[in-house]
Formats: C-alpha cells, sequence, structure tokens
C-alpha cells in the first residue's frame, strides 16, 4: 500500500500542474479547475489500489479530465437553458454562456504576460478539431500517440490534426497581423 | 508568430500552476476520501429484492428455480412420512401415482410398482406398530390404501396376461403373497408381544393376497394357492 501511495504521489507531483492548467483554460474557473483536478487525480488513485495496469498515467490523467469537463459543459448548458426557459431578468450573462474565457479569473488572477495570453487567444481561435491537439502538442510536449489516446483517434489521425491546426494557427495569426 | 515569441509564450502558459496549498489541500483530500470506506445503506435488502423485481430475469429464472427447489425439498421429505405425518397425503396421493409411477411403462412393471405400494404400506405399519401410533384412525387409512393397490394390481395383471407370458403374472401374483403374509406375521409377532388384539391391517394383508389368488384362480395349475396362513 504505502509503495502505491509513493507511486501515486510522484505521479501526482509531476503531473498535477499540468492537469490543472489543461482544466483551467477550458472550464475559466479556478474552482472548478481545481475540483476536476482532484476528481481526475482520485480516480487514477482508485484504479491503482484497484491493481489495473496503466501504461501510461499522463494519457489516462488527460482522458479523465477531458470527460470531467465535457460532463462539465453538458450540466453547465442545462442550466443556462433552464435559466432562459424561466426568462430570469437577474440572470447573469455568464451564467447562461459557456465556453467562453473569462479574462477576470484567467487573466487577472494569474500571472502571466503578453505573450501566453497572446498565444492562448490565437488557438482559442482555431476550431474545436484543431485546438485540443495543438494545445497538448506544442504546450504540454505530447506524443501524437499519446494525444490520440486522449482524443480517442489513431496516432495518424491525431498527427494529421496537429499538421492542419497548425496551418491555421499561422493563418490566424498572419491574418492578426494585418 | 515567430519561434521565441512562441517558446515565450508557451513558457508564460506553463506558469500557470496551482499554489502548494491548493496542491497539498487537494492531494490530503483524496487520501482522506480513498480511506472511508462505503457505508453498506440499510436498505440494501429492500434494494436487492427491489433489483430482482425490476429485472425480468426473475420472472424466467428465479422463480420456477425457486418453485422447482422447493419442490424437490418437500417431495423428498415426504417419501419418508408415515400416515400421521402431514406429508402423507402428498406422498401417496402425487409422488407415489403421479411421479414415481409415471416412470413405470410396461404392465409387467406397473403391476410390480403395486406390490412394492402394497409392501410399502405394511411396513409403515409395522413403523407406527413400532412406534406405537398404529391407532385405529392409521389403520383405516393403511387398509383403503391397501385394497386400492390390490385393485390397481388385479387390473395391471390383466393387462401383464394380454402382453407377458403367464409366467410373469404368476411370478407377481406370488411375490405379493408372500410380501404381503410376511409382513402379515411380521405385524402379528409385535402384537402377541404386546398382548394386544390382532392387528386388521394384518387381517386385510392376509385377505387381499387370497383375493388376487381367487381372481386368477380360472388359470388353473398357473394360480397360486394361499399356502402361508
Amino acid at each position: 500500500m504505502k509503495d502505491i501511495q509513493s507511486t501515486f504521489e510522484a505521479i501526482y507531483i509531476k503531473e498535477s500542474d499540468v492537469i490543472f492548467r489543461f482544466c483551467l483554460l477550458r472550464v475559466s474557473n479556478r474552482e472548478t479547475a481545481l475540483d476536476i483536478v482532484q476528481e481526475t487525480f482520485l480516480r487514477l488513485w482508485k484504479q491503482m489500489q484497484e491493481d489495473k495496469d496503466i501504461l501510461n498515467e499522463r494519457a489516462l490523467l488527460f482522458t479523465i479530465a477531458r470527460h470531467l469537463i465535457i460532463d462539465w459543459y453538458r450540466k453547465k448548458k442545462s442550466f443556462s437553458l433552464d435559466a432562459m426557459v424561466l426568462n430570469n431578468s437577474n440572470n447573469d450573462e455568464r451564467e447562461t454562456s459557456f465556453d467562453i474565457l473569462d479574462e477576470e479569473t484567467t487573466f487577472a488572477n494569474l500571472e502571466i504576460g503578453a505573450e501566453g495570453r497572446y498565444l492562448i487567444d490565437q488557438i482559442n481561435k482555431l476550431g474545436d478539431t484543431y485546438r485540443e491537439s495543438i494545445y497538448l502538442r506544442y504546450v504540454e510536449d505530447l506524443s501524437p500517440g499519446e494525444i490520440g489516446k486522449i482524443m480517442g483517434i489513431t496516432p495518424n489521425a491525431a498527427s494529421v490534426r496537429i499538421n492542419r491546426g497548425l496551418v491555421e494557427l499561422k493563418k490566424i495569426v498572419e491574418y492578426g497581423k494585418q | 508568430m515567430e519561434n521565441n515569441k512562441l517558446k515565450k509564450g508557451i513558457k508564460e502558459i506553463k506558469n500557470i500552476v496551482m499554489t502548494d496549498v491548493e496542491k497539498t489541500r487537494i492531494f490530503e483530500n483524496i487520501l482522506k476520501v480513498s480511506k472511508e470506506k462505503p457505508k453498506t445503506s440499510p436498505w440494501f435488502t429492500f434494494s436487492f429484492l427491489a433489483m430482482l423485481k425490476n429485472n425480468r430475469l426473475v420472472y424466467y429464472i428465479v422463480i420456477p428455480l425457486i418453485i422447482i427447489l422447493s419442490s424437490s425439498g418437500v417431495v423428498f421429505a415426504s417419501q419418508s412420512s408415515l400416515p400421521d405425518s402431514i406429508l402423507y397425503p402428498l406422498k401417496v396421493n402425487i409422488v407415489e401415482p403421479l411421479i414415481e409411477g409415471a416412470l413405470t411403462f410396461s404392465p409387467k412393471n406397473k403391476a410390480k410398482y403395486e406390490v412394492n405400494l402394497a409392501t410399502k404400506r405394511l411396513v409403515e405399519a409395522e413403523a407406527l406398530a413400532g412406534q406405537g401410533k398404529l391407532n385405529k384412525k392409521n389403520e383405516d387409512k393403511i387398509n383403503n390404501l391397501l385394497d386400492k393397490h390390490t385393485v390397481a394390481l388385479d387390473k395391471t395383471l390383466k393387462d401383464v396376461k394380454k402382453v407377458d407370458k403367464v409366467e410373469q403374472s404368476d411370478k407377481i401374483i406370488s411375490n405379493f403373497n408372500f410380501e404381503m403374509n410376511t409382513h402379515a406375521q411380521k405385524l402379528d409377532n409385535m402384537k402377541k408381544n404386546n398382548n394386544e388384539e390382532d392387528h386388521q391391517i394384518s387381517k386385510k394383508a392376509r385377505m387381499n393376497a387370497e383375493k388376487i389368488n381367487t381372481l386368477f384362480k380360472d388359470r388353473g395349475d398357473h394360480g397360486f394357492n394361499n399356502k402361508n396362513k
């Protein structure tokens, strides 16, 4: 048991910030990102306790975090639809919209420079298909194989997305410069 | 986008990290949650029953299985029951004729089966006599059954005569005589030891043996006389 805990602790120290970053840039709320990080590592911990074979912890963590983020979006979306149906006049616009970076949370409370902010802006302008693969490849240094496992596609398909995403990103940057 | 700016941008993004307090809090929460064992709900029994109820499998497999198993248990228990037992009617009215009797096909085997049943009644009478429970009520029960088996034997022997050789029916009659008289004697011996009146059952047994003999006397030297009175 102690061995498993030591191993888990080592994985946690290495990957917790990576997963936190990934979650925060997707959900735009620090507390929500922390909750998702906790749940992600809790599920990893349970799998380790059950002696399940884990080939790639990082890929597994990203996969779990991704699913939790999707679930969070679905709940937020259903809440938004309910609020619209009830026609609440005090409804804060932020509560009915989603998938929009909250500048106050993301940038104001974090120490991030101009270049970092700019890069995030440009990546977010990419379509859903490319955004994640570009982020995972160039920011978190994951291989196409790992990205494929996380997104449920083949390594080849992941490579194609990365390359096309890069082309799109260059276009966006060029357009911005103009 | 220039490479240096890209690298700088990536480096700045990687500065987005949790605070030490947040990291420690989450780690401790994870270990704490995993140590708490889930409590068994007090409603577990009901939820299990609810699960059974909501699952169609119950109706097709589990319930028939329960019926078969419990029926088998009751049938098994009834086989050793005596006339004073609550399971005795089940034994003589259902198990013997419908279950065990259904397994005999040829007239010869059916006749042998009736002989066995008649013998069984006398064995039950001996068991009751040994326990001191052979009262009038139990005697009447056994006597009625003896009559029933004798009638059935007579009927079956006619079929045996039609299908098999005469020697077959003679063997069966001889065996019936032997069993009836032997067990009648045994019952009388038990009575004599206790200085009681004659058991009606032993008289009935001898009488039925004689009846079978008489019914088949028409076959001349193939019939048997009751020599064991």
